[in-house]
């Protein structure tokens, strides 16, 4: 009894162990970034592989495929990389403002339905690609949170949280980026339903309104603002928006020694700017989901909803003095 | 040790606690979301609500005869022939449930701990231990619960602490937009779902059961603190994820725990994380097979045989990989099905004492 014991032990430990459809690392193909276009009907996909040298280092390779769907592309970069693609570590996903709505549909489909994939990567827009896969991953999103922290012009927008907004408005913004001597954002770039790139006054805009707003260094009628708290607040009645912005602000340079009085003015002025600039330019699907959630019935029976906005803003200045660890300018 | 030993009721609780969240991982949550929608929170409280009825019938079959287990309550209580079918069905529909949870355990774990690998190893590999705690009796399955429910704890701990931060309560708007009907569907799922499995526990005779007279006490407490930690699982879920991402992901509860970072450095940790949501069908099939071997036992009036357990496993590998259910609402009828059984057999001896 005892030998067929020490049998089964030994029959469980050979079989049962996975071994029978295994994938040695050196055979996969880790990916940390991927570029999606589509021109005249083919998708072109480029992926960055990275391959673990002998002295600790990473080697990059790009590999690009061009086929008429999306699968195909991966099969493709299959054969040419010899390797059993991952996006386990996926850090970025670049899409061309070519990707359209249809398009859009069919990256989604393929991430989710790909086991290996976390779907927390950031998501990007890029123009003038071909230089992309120069820089690394790591500083392209780092450059987008510095952004948000710093400027407040955009924020990174992980995949999951596109396919959020898609599901629910049917449009996401997505930070777009410009390769020329370096990396310059532009602002946020529409996605889905439609198509086209934000203003940096829309970007920021749609940062205020969406309560993303950390920290802004703002140039309001050449006075130096930066922007140290800010908090947003909507309430929903039928068709009124109230748009109620708590904030605070420090003043860097006051060259022409305007009173307070009058730069709280321009402060205002300027916040209603990106905001009403973000309203009337682009379409409202961020606040008819607001009144769909808040006021069901209402939305129900309106489905062409005539939005009404009421913008408040309430401010503090801090004095360069009240700041922890803040500078002084004056 | 001892087989006739006592066992702390604590230890029952936490088992119990496992028990309740049996399919949860496995399709109960996207069978709620697919019905209830928005609304799911109401159907899950309505489902606790009517599943204190379902604890109240345990409680009571529990209390009679409290020297025998189920199958001895019912031979006891009921004609020989009749008796004899009810038990008989009981090990089938037991049989077909672990065969769902196993198939289904092993394609979550094939799902996000492994990558394309057949199912077959997979759920060997499960039954094998499944087996190995039902061979060592009930004392075992309940300690093992004990050991259990601390790592789950410390678990659920580490993951809620990071995912406070992710959630925002706005995605769980709007609220009340689905029918009462479609409201009250789900709140029946879940009450059949989640709180039907506790009849397991019938296994065990109450004079087995150390310092009863407070158990029923523990019992209810036990189940109130469950389903308010799967009532703040689900707001959590869905005010990371919003209800229409929920809705089309196959397992949102992963999805989520991959957001979990500690201090910024700690990442990628939802594998870890993810086996808190396996304890839960795993006890549910080792108190299951134990089950389905008493039953055998008692219906064949055979001797204690310690080979039987192998049979039931291999008994319910087979369902699970020759039926390949996956489809939750079959498993639905079943439990409901095992829940009439249940009332009937409250009914008949209430009449009959």
């Amino acid at each position: 009894m005892k030998y067929v014991k020490l049998m089964i032990v030994f029959l469980i430990s050979i079989t049962l162990t996975g071994c029978v459809s295994y994938t040695e690392l050196n055979e996969t193909a880790i990916i940390d970034a991927i570029l999606i276009d589509k021109t005249d009907n083919k998708y072109i996909v480029t992926i960055n592989m990275l391959t673990p040298t002998k002295d600790d280092l990473e080697e990059k390779k790009t590999y690009t495929s061009t086929n008429e769907s999306l699968d195909k592309c991966l099969s493709e970069l299959y054969l040419s990389t010899t390797k059993k693609i991952a996006f386990s570590h996926l850090e970025l996903l670049a899409i061309t403002p070519n990707i359209q709505k249809e398009e859009l549909k069919e990256i989604i489909n393929l991430f989710l339905n790909r086991v290996d994939s976390r779907n927390t990567f950031s998501t990007i827009v890029i123009t003038n690609q071909e230089k992309l896969f120069d820089y690394d991953v790591e500083d392209i999103n780092e450059l987008i949170d510095i952004n948000h922290n710093e400027r407040g012009i955009v924020s990174i927008k992980q995949f999951d949280s596109m396919i959020k907004d898609i599901l629910e408005m049917n449009i996401s913004y997505v930070p777009r980026i410009k390769i020329e001597d370096e990396l310059v954002i532009e602002g946020y770039q529409s996605v889905y339903e439609e198509n086209k790139l934000l203003s940096i006054d829309e970007s920021i805009g749609y940062n205020f309104i969406t309560n993303n707003m950390k920290q802004g260094l703002l140039n309001i009628n050449d006075i130096g603002i930066k922007l140290n708290t800010s908090n947003t607040n909507i309430k929903v009645n039928k068709n009124k928006i109230d748009i109620n912005i708590t904030s605070s602000y420090q003043i860097l340079n006051n060259n022409e020694n305007k009173s307070d009085k009058e730069i709280n003015k321009s402060y205002h002025e300027a916040l209603e700017k990106y905001m009403n600039e973000f309203i009337d330019n682009n379409k409202l699907n961020y606040f008819d989901k607001l009144v769909e959630k808040y006021q069901y019935d209402y939305y129900k029976n309106n489905k062409d909803l005539k939005l009404e906005f009421d913008i408040h803003i309430t401010s503090t200045k801090i004095e360069n003095s009240n700041i922890k660890g803040g500078n002084s300018f004056e | 040790m001892n087989n006739d030993s006592k066992i702390s009721p604590l230890s029952i609780c936490f088992l119990s606690s496992f028990l309740y969240r049996s399919f949860y991982i496995i399709g109960l949550f996207n069978l709620i979301i697919s019905i209830s929608k928005g609304d799911s929170i109401f159907s899950i409280i309505i489902g606790i609500l009517l599943g204190l009825i379902v604890l109240y019938s345990y409680f009571y079959l529990n209390d009679k005869l409290t020297k025998d287990n189920i199958f001895i309550k019912i031979s006891k209580s009921l004609p020989k022939v009749i008796s004899d079918f009810i038990i008989a069905t009981l090990i089938i529909l037991f049989i077909f449930i672990c065969g769902f949870t196993l198939y289904n355990l092993s394609l979550f774990v094939n799902y996000n701990l492994l990558n394309n690998i057949n199912i077959l190893p997979i759920s060997t590999l499960l039954i094998i231990t499944v087996i190995y705690l039902a061979s060592k009796g009930i004392n075992t399955i309940t300690r093992v619960s004990g050991i259990l429910i601390f790592t789950f704890i410390s678990l659920v701990i580490i993951s809620m602490i990071t995912l406070i931060n992710y959630s925002d309560p706005n995605n769980i708007y709007p609220l009340l937009t689905n029918s009462f009907l479609s409201i009250y569907e789900g709140s029946i799922y879940h009450m059949v779902l989640s709180v039907t499995p506790i009849f397991l526990l019938l296994i065990i005779p109450k004079d087995r059961i150390e310092d009863n007279k407070k158990y029923n006490r523990y019992m209810l407490i036990t189940y109130i603190i469950s389903f308010v930690y799967i009532l703040i699982n689900y707001f959590l879920i869905l005010s990371i994820l919003g209800i229409k991402l929920t809705s089309i992901l196959n397992y949102p509860d992963i999805i989520v725990l991959q957001k979990v970072s500690l201090l910024n450095f700690v990442e990628r940790i939802e594998d870890l994380l993810s086996f808190k949501l396996m304890f839960d069908g795993f006890l549910f099939l080792a108190l299951a097979s134990f089950y389905i071997k008493e039953g055998i036992l008692h219906l064949f009036r055979m001797k204690p045989n310690k080979k039987l357990i192998l049979v039931v496993g291999l008994m319910i590998l087979i369902v699970s990989i020759y039926f390949k259910i996956t489809n939750i609402k079959l498993v639905l009828y079943l439990m409901t099905a095992i829940l009439l059984i249940h009332f009937i057999l409250m009914i008949l001896i209430r009449k009959k004492s």
